[in-house]
């Protein structure tokens, strides 16, 4: 952009959301416009940030943007690790996490109408005053937001997510709000905006995964869940992948779980290790070993001691088929893992207190994760991959997490693979496998998650479905001032 | 409950390049900014700034910039990392989810860098830090020993415990009565005490948290020497930064003989020994502020708990943010000198949290610095410009502050039409009631 132009926002920008929360300075910009995974990639920089405080004033800056045709990203907490919230061509950074009200928490329906600046831990807070919760988010920290999350297309490897959001409010890329699912009608929004489908199509799957693309996500009504008196975590150990994924099965099958993950055990120990231990390769190791191959946990949720018991019951009979045992922890471990099961854990961010790295998603049915792991395998061993960190067994066993995606029709795996920033070979080895390990997956019927991903893909898309894509982004925003360049390379 | 782990503290100085590792281990998780489980706001300079180049995230961005040389050394980064009260919530939070590094090592060493290529400090603090070099104290007075509000005897040989009054607590009119109490207090236990009366020096950590290695590495070996040339056994303060710059700081530069306690802690092990009896009560509801240095820096939350819960008729009850995660009061890191309106209004928030409770007394253990900034959240700036004025007159920004200061409302009355909750020392609430 122009220099004159950046200027004249910035003077706009200033008016309608005063001077203190709009800069210019470098020093403001720059935190906005890296993630972790951006650390392979090329460095980009926005122009200006904002910080609006009503949706009113986010409205007043995308009618400006669109004026003077200023590129806007939407931005919540920045916990993205994907580089998929980054200024690919400059602009304007719009942090929206002073938007940061549960404006209710509706016990009859269930469900919480929040703003983006509410983060995971603040609606678990809140939620559990009136005996609710959302069901969790596994793989991000609490200090995440979910409207963030869901912008970006779920980001939840709880599996669930993709439905736990009823209806939504936009502000679209012109400045003009609307509101999708039973909010579809205007005053709907405080009449009834707690039904998923409203008048036809479900629309608020239109701005799931969009990345800002289609206009900024102001309100989500979001599903909430009974908190019941007990709640237990059931760990039970495997020997092998086959095993685990067996037990995985039928315990979803069983239908009395309220999550269920798995994890191999030196990812449930490299959770779970304190600082200490992880600086201490031979007591890391030695941690290692003692946990089992595999792990999984069941939530269950119980009204009494006497569904609990039976539940126990009922999944130990299930595992025992598979040589499936139930583990237990103590201490710092115990707690370490406690944390992480509940399933919207802080410690999950643990994942990344080492270099960098990739999560590899996959989503696929169960039988073809075991292959989906010798490919994967495959691939380190002709790239010559080294994992910087921790024991070796991670490149026999690339660590990983499983997460039966919408209860069964598909398990989300996602495995870790590091880079080291500053080491231009390691980096090559990361690109590299990220391309392979996409291409590869996808040849077997892996789909993803966000809107990212069709700038890889598109050529192996259905044109219609491009169409479609490209045909409400087009309608939506003829300027193609909405986060350019985030969802496909030309638009 | 995170694990009550203190924030980190560094073994040796090191220089900017070698704090690559601790740069890169920041994963952008973004639990500095807040309380985790409550999730209320944990950062006095990002809940003020907004942009997250002043929370810890953003300020790990802008290092690791300017080491991969996409940003560069200059005034604007000197902002970023001197409007921070240093608190150390940040600390706590990465320790809890990452424990793989210490944003405030990072921080403190970012300011060193600022000071060696003279970016750093600011121009607000500049007089602050010349005086502490002229005259051995922060706040431009010339002598020492010679405004205390008791009398008290040199330490000698004899001397078991030695007072340690920091400069706060002399100079400072609004929180110097802490000293009398102290000394008080000291008298009814019948405690062997001394003071250093004209040989104390400053403590060092006013210069070392703006980034003045030097300058506190002198100040430190002045006050080891001298004092481990008495025979003393036990140090006392009744100021906390005073109490973490000897049991924390120092040890850098040397070690001390005698065994380093706040007041609170050493009024508590009173209590326990039996040599303090309390004998009266304190029929109101209250609540207790950790002050950082007391609390994140240093693990120290049950002594002051438990002299609460020793004195009939406390009602206790905890504020919403308390232990690691209680809220900053907003004035340490060099903040109160540099912008004491923000740290009055910071201080008016943890009001607001001790009224939401429930309380009617804020108890506060001894930290000269946290009642200097509630005094002026409630009653005005006058305190602070007493304190200041010799120092803040040689400063345009502040000098102009202080010909405007007795006009401001205070903060807390702005928002209330009443002061509905009193601030107490705990030393002070102990005279009360033994």
């Amino acid at each position: 952009m122009e220099e004159k132009t950046i200027k004249e926002a910035y003077k706009e920008l200033a008016k309608i959301v005063g001077e203190q929360y709009v800069s210019a300075d470098k020093e403001d910009i720059m935190p906005y416009c890296r993630d972790e995974v951006s650390q392979a990639f090329k460095t980009y920089m926005a122009d200006l940030v904002v910080a609006p405080g009503t949706v009113e004033e986010i409205q007043e800056i995308l009618r400006l943007c669109n004026k003077i045709k200023l590129p806007v990203y939407p931005y919540a907490f920045g916990v993205s690790i994907s580089s998929t919230a980054l200024p690919r061509v400059g602009g304007l950074m719009l942090v929206v996490r002073r938007l940061d009200k549960i404006l209710e928490i509706n016990e009859e329906t269930h469900t919480a109408t929040i703003e983006p600046g509410v983060s995971w831990s603040k609606l678990f807070f809140e939620a559990a005053k009136q005996h609710l919760e959302p069901l969790g988010l596994g793989g991000g920290p609490h200090s995440g937001s979910l409207i963030g999350n869901f912008v970006l297309g779920g980001g939840n490897t709880g599996g669930i997510d993709i439905n736990e959001e009823v209806a939504c409010e936009v502000v679209l890329p012109d400045g003009e709000i609307m509101w999708t699912g039973s909010a579809g009608m205007k005053g709907h929004e405080k009449l009834n905006p707690w039904c998923r489908v409203g008048y036809g199509m479900n629309l608020t799957g239109v701005f799931h995964g969009s990345l800002g693309t289609y206009g900024v996500v102001t309100k989500v009504v979001r599903r909430l869940y009974p908190l019941r008196n007990i709640e237990e975590k059931v760990q039970i150990g495997f020997d092998t992948f086959e095993d685990c994924l067996k037990g995985l099965k039928d315990l979803v099958d069983l239908g009395i779980s309220k999550q269920v993950y798995g994890v191999n055990g030196i990812q449930a120990a490299m959770i779970a290790a304190d600082s200490k231990i992880i600086h201490d390769p031979v007591a890391y190791e030695k941690y290692e070993n003692s946990f089992p191959e595999f792990l999984i946990v069941d939530k269950i949720s119980c009204y009494n001691e006497k569904q609990q018991t039976v539940y126990k019951e009922l999944i130990g009979e299930t595992i025992s088929k598979y040589g499936g045992r139930f583990v237990s922890f103590s201490g710092k471990t115990h707690d370490a893992l406690m944390e992480l099961w509940d399933g919207s854990s802080s410690v999950a961010i643990r994942y990344l207190r080492h270099n960098p790295h990739l999560m590899a998603f996959a989503m696929l049915p169960p039988s073809m994760l075991p292959g989906l792991r010798e490919i994967t395998k495959k691939i380190m061993k002709d790239l010559d991959y080294e994992l910087t960190t921790f024991s070796n067994k991670a490149i026999e066993h690339p660590r990983c997490w499983i997460s039966p995606w919408e209860r069964n029709e598909s398990y989300l795996f996602e495995q870790e693979m590091e880079f080291i920033p500053e080491d231009p070979v390691s980096v090559k080895k990361f690109l590299e496998f990220q391309k392979r390990y996409y291409a590869e997956s996808a040849k077997y019927g892996s789909s993803q998650i966000n809107a990212g991903f069709l700038k890889r893909y598109e050529p192996l898309m259905w044109p219609g479905y491009m169409k479609i894509l490209r045909g409400i982004k087009q309608l939506l925003d003829p300027n193609n001032i909405m986060a350019p360049k985030q969802m496909l390379k030309d638009i | 409950m995170a694990e009550r782990n203190p924030v980190k503290k560094a073994e040796e100085v090191k220089p900017f390049a070698e704090y690559k590792e601790d740069i890169y281990n920041c994963m952008k998780c973004g639990a500095c900014r807040v309380a985790l489980r409550q999730s209320l706001p944990s950062c006095p300079a990002g809940n003020k700034h907004v942009f997250d180049s002043y929370y810890s995230i953003g300020r790990m961005e802008i290092a690791r910039s300017i080491l991969e040389g996409d940003l560069e050394w200059n005034e604007n980064t000197a902002k970023r990392f001197y409007n921070c009260a240093l608190c150390g919530n940040c600390d706590i939070h990465c320790d809890y989810v990452n424990g793989t590094f210490s944003p405030m090592e990072v921080f403190l060493m970012m300011r060193r860098e600022l000071v060696n290529r003279g970016l750093g400090p600011l121009p607000q603090h500049k007089a602050l830090v010349d005086s502490t070099e002229e005259y051995k104290n922060p706040f431009g007075k010339k002598e020492r020993g010679k405004n205390l509000p008791f009398k008290a005897k040199k330490v000698d040989k004899d001397t078991e415990v030695l007072f340690y009054v920091g400069c706060a607590l002399e100079f400072d009119p609004t929180s110097s009565f802490i000293t009398k109490e102290t000394a008080e207090l000291l008298d009814k236990a019948k405690v062997n005490w001394g003071i250093l009366k004209e040989e104390e020096v400053c403590c060092g950590l006013p210069v070392f948290e703006l980034g003045q290695e030097e300058m506190f590495g002198k100040l430190a070996t002045e006050n080891i020497e001298r004092i481990n040339q008495t025979n003393v056994k036990t140090i006392v303060t009744a100021c906390t930064g005073c109490m973490s710059a000897m049991k924390r700081e120092w040890s850098r530069y040397g070690k001390l003989k005698a065994k380093v306690m706040h007041i609170t802690e050493y009024a508590d092990q009173l209590i326990k020994e039996g040599k303090l009896k309390i004998t009266g009560r304190f029929d109101k509801k209250v609540t207790i502020h950790d002050p950082c240095q007391l609390g994140r820096f240093n693990g120290i939350y049950e002594p002051t708990r438990d002299i609460l819960k020793a004195i009939p008729g406390v009602d206790f009850r905890e504020m919403e943010r308390h232990h690691e995660e209680a809220y900053c009061c907003g004035a340490g890191g060099g903040l109160i000198a540099l912008d004491p309106e923000w740290t009055a209004q910071t201080a008016t928030e943890r009001l607001e949290e001790a009224i939401a409770c429930g309380a009617e007394v804020l108890v506060v253990p001894s930290c000269p610095t946290c009642y200097l900034n509630f005094d002026m959240a409630i009653h005005g700036y006058a305190g602070a410009v007493k304190l200041y004025e010799s120092v803040w007159a040689k400063v345009p920004a502040a000098a102009k502050f202080m010909g405007i200061a007795h006009k401001l409302s205070s903060p807390f009355m702005k928002m209330r039409k009443k002061v509905d909750i009193e601030v107490i020392d705990e030393i002070q609430l102990l005279n009360k009631v033994t």
